[in-house]
């Protein structure tokens, strides 16, 4: 038996432990691996999103969430590859070039593995270059840029034409965010999508993917 | 009135003469004259203080000057959030620590070696940051790497002796003159653990070990305690008017239970030292401000710095203004991106101030300002057009 509550509650208290052993349990009780991974991790991570997006929790609950449900992916990922089901989909992401902050970027790296997808964080201080070769090498469906400062939200640009004239742009999203950044200007610039906030940042990628 | 009264008026909850407004521009001009495209008329080597007074509004000397010290030497402790800069009131000295530095590049490797063991921490400082206008050093490495590192770096702050510099504040002071306040510098961090979070731990990685390590946090916090009563009590004492202590509070990274437990109690103790000396405390509150407002006026916090409205945060000042009660001083509320010509079109920069200009009104507990600085391609011109609004419009108290 799949017990959604339990899920949820040892993943918001972050009990790595705890979450392993509900889904190994959940796999021995016969519940099939889809269904863990949906109902038991998924679901608890998205409620932690709302609550998070709400203002009732705060960043280390979500923090800690995550890394429990990492805890809990570690046990199905061996059983995943092998399942004929859709292997997770690849997110690269990064802060562009010149820019440092770094706190908003990896909460959203979180919220997307939570959220059930593979990111590849590039870090921070990202040229257009080295988002290009992660393209090539990694293979994303989707690639993100974080960008804190009004001088280096135009590095965003700028990334995306190198990705175009290297010919990649056709074959993923490309997506933006940070506090100054707009959906206008996400727009303007030719991205894919925008999105406010962490808990949006996964909704957002789930849209783009479905387009 | 001097540009000084009139902001120790503002900021004291009196009325002064005239709004007054005190643009910071250390980030355009370090960017600007670096890449030598300060505008006309200005030569290339015009110095900041030659541009402010073209401008015409007052000196903002908030902020310390992070790439100004007396000897290279004294940037040495940057990677533990420890600072020697010109201007300050107070000389941290450590004791009973062996440092080991190395140059790699633009970074910086230091070793602590104590008694009870090592510690390591490098920052860096790019020309690229130096391009950008950026002033502060970035730590690229922290010195709290496994948990044994708590107690190591407990023993680093338990020792560290602060001796008051009082002529080298006095140097500063009479450098601002009467043109503005020069606020005497106390940490970029309010409170122990406001420290280890900005400084010792990577910003994402100190939530984790809140949960991980709470004992050995705790620890660390209580052996620094000391560090911040000397500093509070040397600045309590010193010849400043206005103490600067913490920076960058954010309702998501200093979230509304951190700031009201690990925050305000010191902002708190300061404050309680500073006011019977008739002094001010000063936060440069350049963050997300929503989830925090109403707690601001509960910190004994006399002015809150660099306060960024719409666009750029989900506050607007008329709401700012009405949760600080008339207790805490709004300086700020021009946001940077006002400043930006592909932000804001000329016409849609003069409704925003006029807008901002109504919200103000009438100008009480206010000092006018770019928040958090002016940019470093701002358009020029339009520091100038604030100027004639605050001359045309910032009569105080400011009616129709
Ligand atoms: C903390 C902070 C710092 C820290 C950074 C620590 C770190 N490890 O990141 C320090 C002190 C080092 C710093 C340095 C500087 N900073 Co700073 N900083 C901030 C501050 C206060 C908070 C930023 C933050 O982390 N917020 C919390 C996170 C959770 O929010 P977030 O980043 O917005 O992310 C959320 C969303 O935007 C979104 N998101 C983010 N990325 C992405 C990506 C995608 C793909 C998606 C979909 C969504 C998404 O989801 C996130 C989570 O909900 C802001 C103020 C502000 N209003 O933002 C200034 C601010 C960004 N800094 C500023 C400045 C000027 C600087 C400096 C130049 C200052 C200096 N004196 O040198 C340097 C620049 C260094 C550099 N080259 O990058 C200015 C920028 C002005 C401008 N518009 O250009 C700001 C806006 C302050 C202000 N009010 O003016 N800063």
């Amino acid at each position: 038996m799949l017990d959604q509550e339990k899920f949820y509650t040892a993943l918001s208290q972050g009990k790595m432990d705890e979450v392993k052993r509900l889904t190994q349990e959940a796999l021995d009780a016969g519940e099939p691996v889809e269904k863990v991974l949906k109902e038991g991790l998924l679901s608890s991570m998205d409620r932690i999103g709302v609550r998070f997006k709400n203002g009732e929790v705060y960043i280390p609950e979500v923090l800690i969430a995550a890394r429990a449900m990492h805890a809990g992916m570690a046990v199905l990922k061996p059983i995943l590859s092998k399942s004929s089901a859709k292997k997770a989909q690849k997110i690269i992401i990064g802060t562009v070039k010149g820019d440092l902050h770094d706190i908003g970027k990896n909460l959203v790296v979180m919220m997307l593995e939570g959220g059930g997808f593979e990111v590849v964080d590039l870090g921070i201080d990202v040229p257009a270059n080295k988002f290009i070769e992660a393209i090539k090498t990694h293979q994303p469906q989707v690639v993100g840029m974080s960008a804190l400062l009004t001088t280096t939200m135009i590095e965003m640009k700028n990334t995306i034409q190198a990705v175009e004239w290297a010919g990649l742009r056709n074959q993923i999203k490309m997506i933006v965010g940070g506090a100054p950044v707009t959906n206008k200007f996400a727009q303007d610039i030719g991205a894919d999508g925008y999105a406010p906030d962490a808990a949006s940042a996964v909704d957002l990628v789930r849209k783009v993917l479905a387009e | 009135m001097t540009y000084k009264e009139r902001i120790l008026k503002a900021a004291r909850g009196e009325w002064a003469d005239h709004l007054p407004w005190v643009p910071r521009i250390d980030l355009w001009h370090n960017s600007n004259s670096m890449r030598g495209t300060l505008p006309k008329p200005f030569k290339q080597d015009a110095s900041l203080d030659e541009i402010a007074d073209y401008i015409g509004g007052g000196y903002h000397k908030i902020v310390p000057e992070f790439l100004k010290v007396r000897s290279p030497e004294d940037n040495i402790d940057r990677g533990i959030g420890v600072y020697r800069l010109w201007g300050m009131a107070y000389r941290p000295e450590l004791i009973g620590v062996d440092r080991e530095v190395k140059k790699e590049g633009d970074a910086t490797l230091v070793t602590y070696h104590t008694p009870i063991g090592s510690v390591s921490c490098k920052y860096i400082y790019t020309e690229e940051m130096k391009r950008a206008g950026a002033s502060i050093t970035w730590i690229t490495e922290h010195v709290i790497k496994e948990p044994k590192d708590y107690k190591i770096v407990g023993y680093i702050f338990k020792n560290i002796k602060i001796h008051p510099d009082y002529d080298n504040y006095l140097e500063f002071q009479r450098k601002v003159g009467d043109k503005g306040v020069a606020a005497a510098f106390a940490n970029l961090s309010a409170s122990p653990m406001h420290h280890i979070m900005k400084e010792f731990l990577d910003a994402t990685q100190f939530y984790l070990e809140m949960y991980d390590h709470p004992k050995e946090m705790q620890g660390l916090s209580e052996d620094m305690e000391p560090y911040f009563d000397q500093i509070f009590r040397v600045l309590a004492d010193s010849p400043a008017e206005v103490i600067f202590s913490g920076a960058n509070y954010d309702e998501m990274i200093t979230y509304p239970p951190f700031f009201r437990e690990h925050i305000i109690p010191h902002l708190q103790k300061l404050a309680d030292l500073l006011h019977p000396k008739g002094k001010l405390l000063l936060c440069h509150c350049d963050g997300e401000n929503k989830g925090l407002l109403d707690l601001i006026p509960e910190s004994g916090m006399d002015i809150a710095e660099a306060v960024c409205p719409q666009p750029m945060t989900k506050v607007t000042i008329r709401e700012v203004k009405k949760a600080f009660k008339g207790k805490v001083t709004i300086f700020g509320g021009v946001p940077s991106v006002a400043l930006l010509e592909e932000s804001m079109s000329d016409e849609e920069f003069e409704h925003f101030m006029k807008n901002l200009f109504n919200e103000i009104k009438p100008g009480d507990r206010f000092i006018l300002g770019v928040s958090d600085t002016t940019p470093p391609d701002a358009k020029f011109e339009r520091l100038l057009r604030i100027t004639e609004m605050v001359q045309d419009w910032g009569k105080l108290p400011m009616t129709e």
